[in-house]
């Protein structure tokens, strides 16, 4: 069920009045549950059986690891645990890719292998909460907490429909507990849960739906289109990823409000980051920090020598890469990243932006504004290999923008959607450069009076999406992953 | 909660009150030249002669023959040269109706015509198209009636919706009118339903290698409706499919399973199989008949059908 459909407009009322109708916790756990399982298996029920597989078995490895004084058989739980959930998204996502590798190399050699590909469905999400269940295991191993005991509860936490598809990446340490407490109706958080969904629907059907429309042209054949409609189809595609999965974050994190739940923060305004740095600290948090915490830390981190760190930073950013897809241009997109990332490094300068940029001033300084841009162009790089089909054309595409055509301006068929869609990019962006202290542009919105006027903006909100979005339901990028 | 609650409802209505007057006042404010930014595709009086043709079917009843279907069916069916052999007819076709559509005008016009036989144009794409162009034709060129709004929220797309409730704003609050020439740029308009264009102005057209006819199961459904309405009225139909280019027949696939689906409905006729109709100086472009295709579609269909009709 995608969240930018009717389906889900009618689901979500439902699910909303049955569980505030439900007193008891256990209920309302039982309820998330079924409705988790419901919205899943409306996409294709038939991989409901690998979210139960997963959850049994890091629930029950939980327990042993838990139970177990021994240290070596805690491990081997642990170990366990981690190979069968990786074994499960190594055979769905990356079987193919693999057997495509090892046919090449031994081709390379002059031998011809002769096991095949599998025609392997790539289950939506599997990549998430794969992910979130290992933290589980991970952080019982570590006795960061303790195991449940709850199926219900640690069936939702796996399966919290909200984030089940998308995320944010959720840390057992943060969700699960959240289950096990009396949940109590805050007006105040529902209320901002709705302007949160909203702000991510405008996101992804305004923003990202438009945007996908031009990219979709522009990159299937670079070669009929001048340099500069080449750059703007790269910075399409930066706001298209963009509003399409900070877009779904927002509406993740605005459902799970309703049901009173807290999700962490997902998106913190990547695009106004000053370095790569302080980009990776924004984009797409809860994956970054996952990688932090169970790869980067454990393989040593920044501890040790110089050359040791820059090995684990290269291995997050590339690992972090092949997360996306079971393709050599995700894996380029982190190394490149990696490449971004290590001269902060060396000369320390990778934590020089922590806080968010000019709070008290409604214009950034010029030196940040020109900050900004460098490290927007850098990530503009970064995208085009994360969107081509192949390293090839990706270098193809970059190798065709440097030409006296850069300074033309963009040729492009519906030259004036493509205007309206900048439109909205820049409505996008004063909005959230407004609101860029705060969880998301419309919290701000709380403080406005009268009413009337809060009312008026949702409404032209809602208008801009009836009148702007595209009229074939479009589903998440970051569904594939 | 109760609070929650009651705002939401207090907002869902003030924010549909202002989200009718926003797309109002939005597709206004968008040149006609730039219309097609917004989701409200709203075409009075556009280039199907849809606007006439509604006008024009008040002052017909108790006729021989109606046509119902897409361009193919108001653009290759000709009344006067039915009437010709002494049979009314009137064409009752629109653009790219689909046979969502069809079933509407049947529901809305068959006991105020009441023919002895009903001619159903089947252009396979139409069995295949989602229906809304057709339905946004509807929406901006029919009475406004119950069943003309539940086949626009049947959709369930934005684009028949935003259009309907500009509809409402634009002819039923503001009044506007829209009265369609008879005569528009190459083609002009005849009584009885028919839209004539003449030889000579052929366009130039290309056609994709290959056209899937993947049927929509609410297209076929609503046929089926068709089908069963004329049945329990008694109303005898043939089933036809009126001549295109043969470049553009050649390109559709499973043109056989489509033959043979429409076979099991009825008594089907396909054109495109007649050697004699494949000129394509018959037609203006890859799709439609010019006035010298007609005369010729329409005597060899006379002949065929000469049986056919009561």
């Amino acid at each position: 069920m995608l969240f930018n459909s009717i389906d889900f407009a009618i689901f979500l009322p439902i699910v909303f009045s049955l569980y505030w109708l439900l007193k008891r916790t256990r209920s309302q756990n039982i309820l998330i549950l079924i409705s988790s399982y419901v919205f899943y298996g409306w996409w294709d029920y038939r991989f409901l059986a690998l979210i139960a597989l997963s959850t049994l078995i890091d629930f029950n490895l939980g327990k042993s690891i838990a139970k177990s004084s021994d240290q070596k058989k805690r491990k081997l739980y642990l170990y366990l645990s981690v190979f069968a959930n990786l074994g499960i998204l190594g055979f769905f996502k990356y079987w193919n890719f693999f057997i495509d590798n090892f046919k090449s190399a031994f081709t390379f050699f002059g031998s011809e292998l002769d096991f095949g590909y599998m025609d392997i469905v790539l289950p939506v999400g599997i990549s998430f909460y794969t992910f979130q269940t290992m933290s589980y295991t991970i952080d019982v191993y570590r006795r960061k907490m303790e195991p449940t005991r709850d199926i219900i509860s640690f069936g939702a936490f796996v399966s919290f429909f909200p984030q089940l598809v998308a995320g944010p990446i959720e840390r057992a340490t943060n969700l699960l507990p959240q289950f096990k407490v009396e949940r109590k109706f805050n007006y105040a958080q529902a209320v901002d849960g709705m302007r949160q969904i909203l702000w991510g629907l405008f996101k992804k059907m305004v923003i990202a739906d438009n945007c996908a429309v031009f990219v979709n042209i522009i990159f299937a054949d670079p070669d009929a289109y001048s340099a500069s409609t080449l750059v703007l189809g790269a910075v399409f595609f930066a706001f298209q990823i963009y509003g399409d999965f900070s877009g779904y974050s927002d509406i993740a994190i605005g459902t799970s409000r309703l049901f009173g739940f807290k999700l962490m923060q997902n998106f913190a305004y990547p695009y106004f980051s000053r370095d790569m740095a302080e980009f990776w600290r924004r984009w797409h948090i809860s994956l970054s920090t996952w990688f932090r915490d169970y790869l980067y830390i454990p393989l040593g981190g920044s501890r040790g020598s110089q050359f040791m760190a820059i090995r684990n930073i290269f291995i997050i950013f590339i690992v972090s890469g092949f997360w996306h897809g079971a393709n050599w241009t995700f894996i380029v997109w982190g190394g490149l990243n990696a490449l971004f990332f290590v001269p902060l490094f060396i000369f320390n300068q990778n934590r020089k932006n922590l806080i968010p940029i000019q709070t008290r001033f409604l214009m950034p300084s010029f030196r940040d504004a020109i900050s900004i841009l460098i490290t927007f162009g850098l990530t503009l790089l970064a995208w085009i290999f994360f969107r081509s089909d192949s390293v090839q054309d990706a270098f193809h595409y970059i190798s065709l923008i440097f030409s006296v055509s850069l300074f033309s301006m963009p040729d492009i068929d519906n030259f004036s959607g493509a205007l309206l869609s900048l439109g909205f990019i820049g409505i996008m962006l004063f909005a959230e450069w407004t609101g860029r202290t705060y969880l998301h542009p419309l919290e701000e919105m709380r403080w406005c009076r009268p009413r009337w006027s809060r009312w008026a903006v949702y409404i032209m909100l809602i208008a801009a999406i009836g009148l702007f979005m595209q009229t074939e339901e479009t589903p998440f990028i970051y569904f594939q992953f | 909660m109760k609070r929650f609650l009651k705002i939401s409802v207090v907002f869902t209505i003030v924010a549909m009150m202002g989200y009718f007057v926003l797309v109002f006042v939005t597709r206004s404010f968008f040149p006609s030249n730039y219309a097609y930014l917004v989701n409200v595709p709203y075409v009075p009086s556009g280039q199907g002669h849809l606007k006439a043709r509604i006008d024009d079917i008040q002052q017909f009843s108790d006729i021989d023959i109606l046509v119902i279907g897409s361009s193919h069916a108001y653009r290759g069916f000709d009344p006067r040269l039915f009437e010709a052999h002494g049979y009314s007819m009137f064409n009752l076709g629109s653009s790219a109706q689909s046979p969502i559509q069809s079933y509407y005008f049947l529901q809305k016009y068959i006991d105020q015509l009441n023919p002895k036989l009903v001619i159903i144009e089947v252009f396979p794409k139409t069995f295949s198209s989602d229906g809304i162009e057709s339905g946004v034709d509807l929406i901006s060129n029919c009475p406004m009636d119950i069943q003309l709004t539940e086949m626009a929220l049947g959709f369930t797309n934005i684009k028949p919706f935003n259009s309907l409730l500009y509809r409402i704003a634009d002819q039923g609050v503001l009044n506007h009118t829209y009265p369609q020439e008879h005569n528009a740029g190459l083609d002009h308009y005849v009584s009885g339903g028919y839209v004539e264009r003449q030889a000579g102005n052929q366009k130039s057209y290309t056609i994709p290698d290959s056209i899937s006819l993947k049927l929509d199961k609410k297209q076929l459904k609503a046929f089926e409706k068709t089908i069963n309405l004329l049945k329990n009225k008694n109303i005898s139909f043939v089933l036809v499919q009126a001549p295109v280019t043969k470049e553009l027949y050649h390109s559709f696939r499973e043109t056989e399973p489509f033959n043979k689906l429409m076979s099991s409905y009825g008594m089907y006729y396909n054109f495109n199989e007649i050697e004699l109709l494949q000129d394509s100086v018959l037609f203006y472009d890859s799709d439609h008949l010019n006035q010298r295709g007609t005369e010729k579609f329409n005597k060899i269909l006379f002949d065929t059908l000469s049986d056919e009709i009561p």
